[in-house]
């Protein structure tokens, strides 16, 4: 048995408890209240939008409905209409619908309409087979139809159309005159081109004026070689403005609402983090409060939630030795020489001088005594800032006080490439229009020569990182001296004998600054040769002008 | 010279690819990364705007694939379907590699026929629309002065054919020193017989090492062969043999006994021609113009174009195509390579074409992009053979043409 003892009193005013309370509540209105309708969240505007589309139907709706009303009179008009009327000119035939048929086969046949058919069937066979010899044309009726009829009947048919242009479009019709006004547009402008030819001679035209335009125009875009083509494009297409003024603008304006939307974008983001951030904090304030009243002990911090974001994607690992084999597959490709390119100058093949440097090179050749005070020539506009530069920092050099020797140097640099151009041939040849693999000249000598500098070059050009300003110097200073070389080495043959002996490798190391001040000496030896026949060389030029030598493209 | 095979030789097994090549079975290249968003790929902001307002919207499977390697700089041997995008492949890549604020040409690009190299620039400047490129269409039968004004102006990419490009080269209008890559579409074709030594001396202007790209729907093996010629170990992404029709192009045929019933199957058939657009390939430009008059003298409208008409008049006739003036096209196979008109969705093979090849890029003028598209073969009995055969070679099927095959379209 139970402890407790439950009498039959305790029970009905537990009872009479329940139903006071459940009183209680039906009149404060807790209990009936329904089941929390969910919020429908609705898109601003989107209601709007269909009452408008719903009118614009409606109002669309309309339209047909008046328009096939009218039609359904016409019809019933027509079909009503006993009377068998022969005049071309009457309604009745000028439709396509046989009316007078319709009728007859709608009733029983009377005796009348068989006479009038077969009167009407002699009448209507006008098509003669054996007039086979009569032409047929094509004429456009005032709808825009392709017909076919015979020759003779065209005048008939035309004037027929006229007719019913005249009066029965447009009387027809006059109820509604939107759809009317666009008809007749329609009509009026296919009658006058009267044929797909005339449109297709049109749109020419146009093609042509507009290509026309174009050849004055310097920026040319998308739309100004569109044409008309009939091509579908993605949502975000934009028809820019074939005006480089307005077409600039659009850009701009488009850019300032990109720019916008990604403000709000991000306005938007940071105002729901913060939101999120207070609900946050209010459910934790309300945790705390809950577990105060309950006499709890403040709970121990959590720790701080990890940031929500998307993770961060593990950064891909490559292991070193993948890493080093592609370093050394890359340098490997960039050494690589094409069977294609054999031959090739590595860079500055076409050099093209800029007006600056032509004037420098020209001033170079110049006898000193010729040129004018040292004191006007900086203010000549010809030298510009990254000379002046290079005469700045000239001063690390060591031969730095012949700047102008410097510069000359590496003007001859180019006439070299000319020099051995002269020893590769064109591999096309002009003359007999024949084809001929890229070949230097047998001359062993000649060769070696070439490759000796072409190996030089490369080092020097394009050393691809230049640890410190000196070794680019020294790169430079290899140029320069290549430069010089080639002018001396073709004739003097000093310098080249000189190369020879050493490995071209071993020869950079040398450049690079290890024997730096043996060399240096060395190259100013070879400059004050160089520069003497460089002097030798441009007196000689006076005299014989060489055209060939300027085209740099002779290759 | 000697340190160049030094080095190349210490990486030991990859050495391999630069060398003999007539023997190497040609696969597409291992770990090609493939990025299926063009979100992911890294573009220029203005960039991605121009794919998305052209209508792409996720990359094709080449796309994916080919974009990546071509803006890393590395020389891509890219194959795909017909029309499925890889003139954008590349165009993307180059207008991703370009410097805009150099006013030189940095990409030189080379395919075979005049309307192609207009087309590719006309898809570099809609890529490229909001990136305010310059691309000029270098291509011959235009006036030579313009040509020259527009190149001195300065253009970032040149799309021309190798003939008017080499001129422009030599008279150094078109300086090359700034050239960083050269593309050569439908690359088959320009290393082909007729168009390689052209390619060769176009080639020898350009900077040593310039990046190359090949790209088409069809690379036979004596093409790939040769590539080490002037590519230095090339990504490539190959299609084989029996992928590469595409299932979206319903192919039949049509048994003709005697070659002038070829004339009224044409006609029958011209119904479903104007559906939307067609196009009709002729072997030769005499065909073409008597195939054409004849549909003329019977009261059907056509429109023809073949390489010996004169520019203007081939331009004209693009336009009308392109606008859907003409439905109808009866063209050599001046058209059957690259040409993107997107309506195009019946190929008639009114002759057989001369090789493989060929048949592969004659379909493909339809289908466009994921469209529909058939191919309709005429041929006689003794043709059929040839057909059979293209039709084992590339694992596909044609059928004997339906009664319904309007409803295809």
């Amino acid at each position: 048995m139970s402890n407790y003892e439950i009498s039959k009193s305790s029970l009905i005013s537990l009872k009479a408890e329940i139903i006071k309370k459940q009183e209680e509540a039906r009149q404060k209105g807790y209990i009936n209240v329904k089941k929390k309708v969910p919020l429908i969240i609705k898109n601003k505007g989107v209601e709007k939008r269909n009452e408008k589309d719903s009118v614009e139907d409606l109002d669309l709706h309309q339209k047909s409905r008046e328009v096939l009303e009218m039609k359904a009179k016409l019809y019933e008009k027509l079909s009503k209409s006993k009377i068998v009327d022969d005049d071309p000119s009457s309604a009745q035939n000028r439709y396509l619908v046989r009316f007078k048929d319709k009728i007859n086969t709608d009733e029983p046949p009377a005796e009348e309409n068989e006479i009038s058919d077969i009167e009407e069937d002699a009448e209507q066979n006008y098509t003669d087979p054996e007039n086979s010899d009569e032409e047929w044309v094509e004429y456009i009726d005032c709808l825009g139809r392709t017909r076919t009829c015979l020759k003779k009947d065209l005048q008939h048919f035309k004037s027929r159309d006229k007719e019913y242009e005249h009066n029965d479009v447009k009387h027809a019709l006059e109820n509604n005159k939107n759809i009317n006004e666009n008809v007749s547009i329609k009509t009026n402008s296919e009658q006058e081109l009267s044929s797909e030819d005339m449109r297709k001679v049109i749109l020419r035209e146009q093609w042509e004026k507009e290509e026309r335009e174009l050849r004055d125009k310097d920026n040319i875009h998308y739309q100004d070689i569109l044409f008309n083509e009939a091509r579908s494009h993605g949502v975000g297409y934009y028809s820019f403005s074939k005006q480089e003024g307005i077409r600039r603008q659009q850009q701009l304006s488009l850019e300032k609402l990109r720019l916008e939307t990604q403000q709000e974008q991000k306005k938007f983001q940071e105002l729901k983090s913060i939101r999120e951030q207070q609900l946050a904090a209010r459910l934790k304030a309300a945790k705390m409060r809950k577990r105060a009243r309950l006499g709890l002990p403040v709970e121990e911090e959590e720790d701080e939630e990890p940031e929500i974001g998307p993770p961060i994607p593990p950064a891909p690992e490559k292991s070193e030795e993948e890493d080093s084999r592609e370093k050394l597959l890359e340098e490997a490709r960039k050494n690589h020489i094409r069977p294609w390119d054999v031959g090739k100058i590595k860079v500055g093949e076409f050099y093209e001088y800029s007006q600056e440097e032509w004037v420098e090179k020209k001033r170079n050749e110049r006898i000193d005594e010729f040129a004018p005070p040292s004191t006007s020539r900086r203010d000549f506009r010809a030298v510009v800032s990254s000379e002046l530069k290079v005469s700045e920092s000239g001063g690390s050099l060591r031969f730095s006080t012949k700047k102008t020797e410097s510069n000359k140097l590496q003007f001859k640099n180019i006439d070299k490439s000319q020099i051995s151009n002269k020893d590769l041939q064109d591999p096309y040849n002009e003359e007999t229009r024949s084809f001929q693999p890229f070949t230097f000249t047998n001359k062993s000598s000649n060769k070696r020569k070439y490759e000796q500098m072409e190996s030089i070059r490369e080092n020097g050009y394009d050393n691809p990182d230049p640890v410190t300003g000196d070794i680019k110097m020294n790169c430079s200073f290899g140029n320069k001296k290549e430069g010089n070389i080639s002018q001396v080495c073709t004739q003097v043959n000093r310098q080249t004998i000189e190369e020879k002996n050493c490995s071209s490798n071993e020869y950079i190391a040398k450049l690079n600054g290890l024997t730096t001040e043996a060399i240096s000496q060395d190259i100013e030896a070879s400059i004050e040769v160089g520069l003497k026949f460089l002097r030798n060389q441009a007196e000689q030029k006076e005299s014989v002008r060489d055209y060939e030598n300027d085209d740099m493209f002779a290759l | 010279m000697a340190s160049n095979t030094i080095r190349s030789s210490s990486v030991g097994g990859q050495s391999a690819v630069f060398e003999d090549l007539s023997n190497v079975e040609f696969e597409t290249s291992e770990d090609v990364e493939v990025i299926d968003n063009f979100n992911n790929m890294h573009l220029k902001e203005q960039l991605v705007r121009g794919i998305f307002a052209y209508g792409f919207e996720k990359p094709s499977a080449i796309q994916q694939r080919a974009i990546k390697p071509i803006m890393k700089g590395r020389d891509v041997i890219a194959q795909a379907q017909s029309g499925t995008g890889k003139t954008a492949t590349f165009s993307i890549a180059i207008l991703q590699q370009l410097d805009l604020t150099v006013r030189e040409t940095q990409v030189l690009c080379l395919s075979p026929t005049r309307e192609l190299a207009v087309q590719i620039q006309k898809v570099i400047l809609a890529l490229g629309d909001f990136m305010n490129v310059q691309c000029h269409a270098c291509i011959g039968g235009t006036n030579l002065g313009e040509d020259i004004r527009k190149l001195d102006y300065g253009q970032h990419v040149v799309s021309g054919t190798p003939g008017r490009v080499y001129d422009m080269i030599r008279r150094r209008a078109l300086r090359t020193r700034s050239v960083k890559m050269l593309v050569l579409d439908e690359a088959d074709e320009m290393l082909n017989k007729g168009f390689k030594e052209q390619i060769y001396d176009v080639y020898r202007f350009l900077p040593p090492s310039t990046q190359v790209c090949l790209i088409s729907a069809t690379l036979p093996h004596e093409i790939l062969e040769i590539t080490s010629k002037f590519m230095t170990d090339p990504i490539r992404i190959l299609v084989k043999r029996d992928e590469l029709t595409l299932e979206g192009i319903k192919q039949f045929f049509v048994a003709v006994e005697r070659e002038e019933w070829k004339f009224d199957t044409l006609c029958d058939l011209y119904d479903t021609l104007t559906i939307t657009q067609a196009v009709i390939f002729c072997n030769t430009k005499r065909k073409v113009d008597w195939l054409t008059e004849k549909m003329r003298e019977n009261n059907f409208t056509v429109s023809s174009m073949h390489g010996d008409m004169p520019q203007k008049e081939r331009d004209g006739i693009m336009k009308e195509f392109r606008s859907g003036q003409s439905r109808v096209l009866i063209t050599t196979d001046v058209w059957a390579r690259g040409i993107d008109v997107q309506q195009v969705s019946l190929v008639i093979n009114y002759d057989l074409p001369n090789n493989r090849e060929l048949y592969i890029h004659r379909i493909g003028r339809s289908g466009r992009f994921g469209r529909k598209g058939v191919a309709i073969n005429f041929v006689k009995s003794d043709d059929i053979r040839i057909l059979r055969d293209i039709e084992q070679y590339y694992s596909t099927q044609i059928d004997e043409m339906p009664m319904n095959v309007a409803d295809l379209i």
